[in-house]
């Protein structure tokens, strides 16, 4: 089954922070679609901003921007800065870079981290409406290739 | 540890001078005469300890956010270049909150000694750099680390003290 249309509204949903329709939208999901495809949609959709965010014209950003992104996210809040462990993030941004190794951490935790980063860099991107949309379907059509 | 048998004598301050114009290498001599028994080497690692209390509080205290800790451990592991691998951002924020009585992490890191050390070392060093002291302000800064860390000291003993006087029938 590829990446549906609910899939991706569910996530629109989350990016564009109407939380309340996301959490509808959420509920709408079996518990299938929620670990699998809701999942690797989340996946693809952070793997797309890194890139997008770290990389440009080819050139990939070293450890000390991957650093200061993190810490621009942990510092916003108390909050922010107890759920996100730096270790993690750096390390999930730093392996997609092909920079470094992904430190060991459970599936929950990871998409925790993938949520709130991916979150961070669509924030800083002020996509527009248009613009949301072309990120999802890149991130939609990234989804379904990591679905195989 | 015997707190008790731990002074801060004058080769110890002698050492931590060293170690503040100097860096960790200025005390690989003295390797021998730090490690010549535990109370020996805890009058130089507490004179650190002491010396790190008052340096964060002099940047941070008595006003400061979660935020402001969390920058300030970033910028100086973008500072350090590759050395930021050896600081653990959890242990080094943990240590931070500690010495101006903020709420700890829930999740501090590792408490390993070379993690609790590296971040504990880099800290210190990168403030005082920070602090571009003159002769005089490195003189009162060493004062009152020396001061901070006897009082430190005697806290340890009375604690000591403590336990030792409940265990008591």
């Amino acid at each position: 089954m590829p990446i549906t249309d609910e899939h991706v509204a569910v996530l629109r949903a989350q990016l564009a922070g109407n939380r309340e329709e996301h959490l509808r939208l959420m509920g709408q999901l079996d518990s299938d679609e929620a670990n699998v495809y809701y999942t690797a949609l989340v996946a693809a959709a952070f793997i797309e901003a890194a890139e997008r965010h770290f990389i440009e014209d080819g050139k990939t950003a070293d450890e000390s921007n991957v650093i200061d992104f993190v810490a621009q996210v942990r510092e916003r809040s108390d909050e922010s800065s107890e759920i996100v462990n730096p270790q993690i993030a750096e390390s999930m941004i730093l392996d997609l870079l092909g920079k470094g190794t992904m430190v060991d951490a459970d599936a929950d935790t990871k998409f925790g981290h993938q949520i709130v980063l991916l979150a961070a860099l669509v924030g800083e991107e002020q996509f527009t409406s248009a613009e949301l949309d072309a990120f999802l379907l890149r991130a939609r059509s990234l989804a379904d290739e990591l679905l195989g | 540890m015997d707190y008790s048998a731990v002074r801060i004598r004058e080769e110890n301050i002698l050492a931590l001078r060293l170690f503040l114009l100097e860096g960790p290498e200025a005390w690989v001599p003295l390797q021998d005469k730090i490690q010549k028994d535990d109370e020996t080497a805890a009058g130089y690692m507490s004179l650190l300890h002491g010396a790190f209390n008052v340096a964060v509080h002099r940047r941070f205290a008595p006003t400061y956010t979660a935020g402001e800790i969390v920058r300030f451990v970033a910028d100086l592991r973008i500072k350090v270049e590759e050395d930021a691998r050896l600081i653990n951002t959890l242990v080094a924020e943990d240590m931070i909150r500690r010495a101006v009585d903020a709420p700890p992490l829930k999740d501090g890191g590792p408490d390993d000694v070379e993690s609790v050390l590296h971040s504990q070392v880099f800290i210190l060093l990168y403030l005082v750099a920070e602090a571009d002291f003159d002769r005089a302000g490195l003189e009162q800064f060493i004062e009152d680390a020396t001061s901070y860390t006897q009082k430190w000291l005697a806290a340890q003993r009375d604690r000591s003290a403590g336990v030792i006087g409940q265990e008591s029938p």
